[in-house]
């Protein structure tokens, strides 16, 4: 009889961990466990959802079906997404980061977010270089990194620092340890962006659970407790972001029907816009350049922005800059600013006009109109604004909803799916009481005198032309060839007569879209889509493509990711070689491109001859884990 | 707002093993690259094809069975059996709700092609979009055809889909090789099934 083994306990469950045993002296069967339990045992450690957002992140939980977002030690529900590198070694991360923008710009790192998974060379970079205070420098794999005084650090690292600190804040709150997470990204995220995200949280010791799309996110906040089938637009406008979603719920199934977004637009434009005013007017009045000094100009800035949050609730704000200048004998300058609503609405118009052109572009993909819509749902610290709830509501014909705090929202949803995925139920959750009743019309800002901390703001960019595409090796895509698919006899097929029910089946279920259309490409330096946007994911697509040179040896299938006609305007994602291919004339050799989109928004490529059946594949993730 | 609910462990939903499911989840894996798109999705086969509302009912409870969601904890061999299973519903969906795709796929499916790929499916249709937006009588190529053609595009002008369709498979009818004619034909079907979606393309 064998005396020791290996055994897998509890059996009964799934996830169950590798173990030993062996039989004792006295007959006692002893078992010890190889590993950690938590790493195989969902129930035994929590999930969270986090929002990383560009300017703040906020964490939530969601338990026993209530959700809740994460305050910290000092009660706060947003932690700035701000990392700075003090001069004793300590590292910084949230508001007392966010303070030392000013005294010690170069070593505080913020708005990685707008640069996460780009590469090196990309006009966002390039624009970062210019205008942000601290420095960056190519590293590895043509992926930007921060130089500071305590080193050099990759993006995912320096976003991996801000949700190390909200997985302690939920720890500390919830008391037990906190090893997964639902993370969120702008909807028009590409799957480089998606990956890097993905690996700062891995690097803060987090089991990534779902990359899940913001508006997605909030729809699971509020689209929950329906019952029938519900049409929902997400309307978020975020600090650097704005996107439209829209969706359709239906018994706890959330669909996406289509995205649409423009990742340079954001209540950041909004606040340009004001400090412009501003600067103008000490211009006239004070003959004097604020522009000279940064300490000015994050005091101005962080005047336009208090001005923005008062005009929510007032008609009518003013701010007190102090010493913004020196005049004769040493006397510190005073200026006084005061802007009204309308004035602000003035400034405000343009940017809010932007976001519905792209309501209208979102909604001629769907083919669906405005009318046909239940709800609106309004995310994003900038959807306060009183003329952005008047301009949705006039342009959708109905009030939009925002029971939930616009800034928590899409946290609060990331902690329905984790609590969903990690088979926990997650009833539908209900938005608190009170906030209910105070958000309204006109949010009240959560700081309320003129204390706030220059919030790191970013200018948004302008996207010069990119440089000429590589030529390409695919000829025009392969209409009506032959192909070998079996006619089959349905009645020789034995179809099972049932679908299988999952465990979780009762759980409300969650059917994503691909936010950008994913393409290969064809000569000319022009595409052919393979996976069009909005459709659900996971998704596999195959289509042929035929040689374009006679007796062609190799084929370079390039992945892009955009809506562009040309490649080289699309985001480029990485490519594979097909190479060794048997010698025919052009347009006779046809090679089977496959594209399998999985549920986390990782691409596999494959590139099949078909004359040979030989075969190539490379995952887009791979070359994406630059950071 | 802000307060955490108290947490206990044993109220927790655990997960069970499930070798039933798994062992469907092979069998419907085994012939997903056979079977046409009503039968992945368990949609009666009806001479007229599914409603629109038909097909959204069924994909639904399709995606509550195969969602990779559900498969978390499974083995990769099942969890990869169910993605692979629902990518293939999800098309099924896209192309049954689709009212153009929808015509040109039954008219495959009553032709004896289960699974036309995807691409040419689509490329038929684009042909179908440019044919809707000539007149009939501009396609047909005989005096016959020609004259079916005439008062299918009559019909049309009067918003008598019904029986434009029928003038058109008369005019189909007396030339059977005529693309043309069957595209415009496949486009004047999908705008009789769906009015609107079917007009806007």
């Amino acid at each position: 009889m064998a005396t020791r083994g290996e055994c897998r306990i509890p059996s009964f469950l799934p996830g169950a961990f590798p173990a030993t045993w062996t039989v004792g002296r006295d007959g006692l069967l002893l078992i010890l466990c190889l590993g950690n339990p938590c790493d195989t045992l969902p129930w035994l450690s929590t999930a969270i959802g986090i929002d990383l957002g560009t300017t703040n992140t906020v964490v939530a939980v969601c338990a026993e079906g209530q959700t809740s977002v994460l305050l910290d030690e000092s009660g706060a529900n947003l932690l700035p997404s701000v990392v700075s590198f003090h001069p004793d070694g300590k590292t910084l991360v949230g508001r007392d980061a966010r303070k030392r923008r000013v005294i010690d710009a170069e070593n505080t790192i913020f708005s990685v977010k707008r640069l996460i998974g780009r590469q090196w060379g990309s006009p966002e970079v390039e624009k970062a270089r210019e205008t942000f205070p601290f420095k960056l420098e190519e590293g590895a794999k043509k992926a930007p990194m921060v130089v500071t005084r305590a080193g050099k650090f990759t993006l995912p690292a320096i976003s991996s620092f801000v949700i190390k600190r909200a997985k302690e804040i939920a720890e500390a709150t919830l008391g037990e340890r906190v090893d997964k997470a639902v993370v969120t990204v702008p909807a028009n995220f590409n799957d480089l962006q998606r990956s890097a995200t993905r690996k700062a949280a891995k690097d803060a010791g987090l089991e990534v659970l779902r990359v899940l799309n913001e508006p997605t996110a909030a729809a699971l906040a509020y689209g929950l407790g329906s019952h029938g089938t519900e049409k929902l637009a997400v309307y978020d406008f975020g600090g650097g972001t704005f996107d439209l979603t829209l969706l359709e719920v239906s018994d706890d199934v959330v669909e996406v029907i289509a995205t649409a977004g423009d990742s340079f637009l954001g209540g950041d434009d909004i606040d340009l816009a004001i400090e412009g005013q501003i600067t103008r007017a000490i211009i006239a009045q004070k003959q004097l350049d604020p522009r000279t000094s940064v300490e000015v100009m994050a005091l101005v800035r962080a005047a336009a922005e208090h001005l923005k949050m008062q005009l929510t609730k007032n008609e009518l704000a003013r701010v007190e800059l102090k010493a913004i200048g020196y005049g004769e004998g040493g006397v510190p300058i005073d200026f006084e600013y005061r802007l009204s609503r309308t004035q602000l609405e003035r400034l405000a118009k343009p940017y809010i006009d932007r976001t519905l052109t792209v309501c209208a572009d979102a909604l001629r993909a769907s083919k669906l109109d405005k009318s046909s819509f239940d709800g609106v749902i309004l995310v994003g610290g900038s959807t306060r604004m009183p003329l952005v709830q008047e301009r949705v509501e006039a342009w959708f014909g109905r009030p939009p909803r925002i029971e939930w705090n616009p800034d928590e929202v899409v946290a609060v949803g990331a902690a329905v799916l984790a609590a969903m995925l990690t088979g926990k139920q997650a009833r539908p959750p209900k938005p608190p009481e009170n906030d209910a009743a105070a958000s309204k019309r006109g949010y009240t800002p959560a700081a309320g005198g003129f204390t706030p901390p220059a919030a790191p703001k970013v200018p948004s960019f302008d996207l010069p032309g990119l440089p000429p595409p590589p030529p390409a090796m695919f000829d025009e895509p392969v209409g009506k060839a032959p192909h070998s698919m079996p006619i089959p006899d349905s009645a020789n097929i034995a179809v099972p007569s049932v679908f299988p029910v999952a465990p979780t089946g009762d759980g409300p279920l969650l059917i994503d879209v691909t936010p950008l259309t994913l393409s290969v490409e064809i000569v000319g330096g022009f595409i052919d889509k393979i996976i069009p946007r909005n459709t659900a994911v996971p998704c596999t697509r195959t289509r042929r493509f035929s040689t374009s040179t006679e007796n062609q040896r190799e084929v370079v299938v390039r992945v892009c990711q955009g809506e562009q006609d040309r490649a080289g305007a699309n985001t480029s994602l990485g490519e594979l070689l097909l190479s060794d291919l048997p010698p025919a004339r052009r347009g006779e050799l046809f090679v089977e491109v496959s594209f399998q989109l999985d549920a986390d928004g990782i691409l596999h490529v494959g590139a099949k001859d078909e004359a040979t059946g030989r075969e190539v594949k490379t995952s887009m993730r791979v070359s994406a884990e630059t950071g | 707002m802000g307060t955490v609910p108290p947490r206990r462990r044993s109220s927790m939903r655990i997960a069970a093993q499930n070798p039933e499911r798994d062992t469907l989840v092979m069998r419907w894996v085994a012939v997903i690259d056979k079977i046409d798109y009503l039968a992945l999705l368990r949609l009666p086969k009806t001479p007229s094809g599914p409603s629109e509302d038909d097909v959204r009912r069924a994909y639904r409870a399709f995606a509550r069975a195969f969602h990779p969601d559900h498969y978390r904890t499974a083995s990769p061999l099942v969890r990869d059996a169910a993605a692979r299973i629902f990518s293939a519903g999800a098309e099924a969906n896209e192309v049954l709700s689709d009212p153009m795709l929808r015509v040109r796929y039954l008219r495959c499916l009553a032709a004896g092609e289960a699974r036309p790929r995807l691409e040419d499916l689509q490329k038929a249709t684009r042909e179908d979009a440019r044919a809707a937006h000539k007149p009939a009588a501009s396609l047909a190529t005989t005096p016959q055809g020609r004259a079916h053609a005439e008062r299918a595009d009559k019909m049309i002008e009067l918003g008598e889909l019904a029986y434009a369709k029928g003038a058109l498979e008369d005019a189909v009818r007396a030339e059977p090789g005529n693309a043309g004619l069957t595209a415009k034909l496949a486009a004047v079907e999908a705008r009789v099934y769906a009015p609107r979606k079917g007009g806007q393309r």
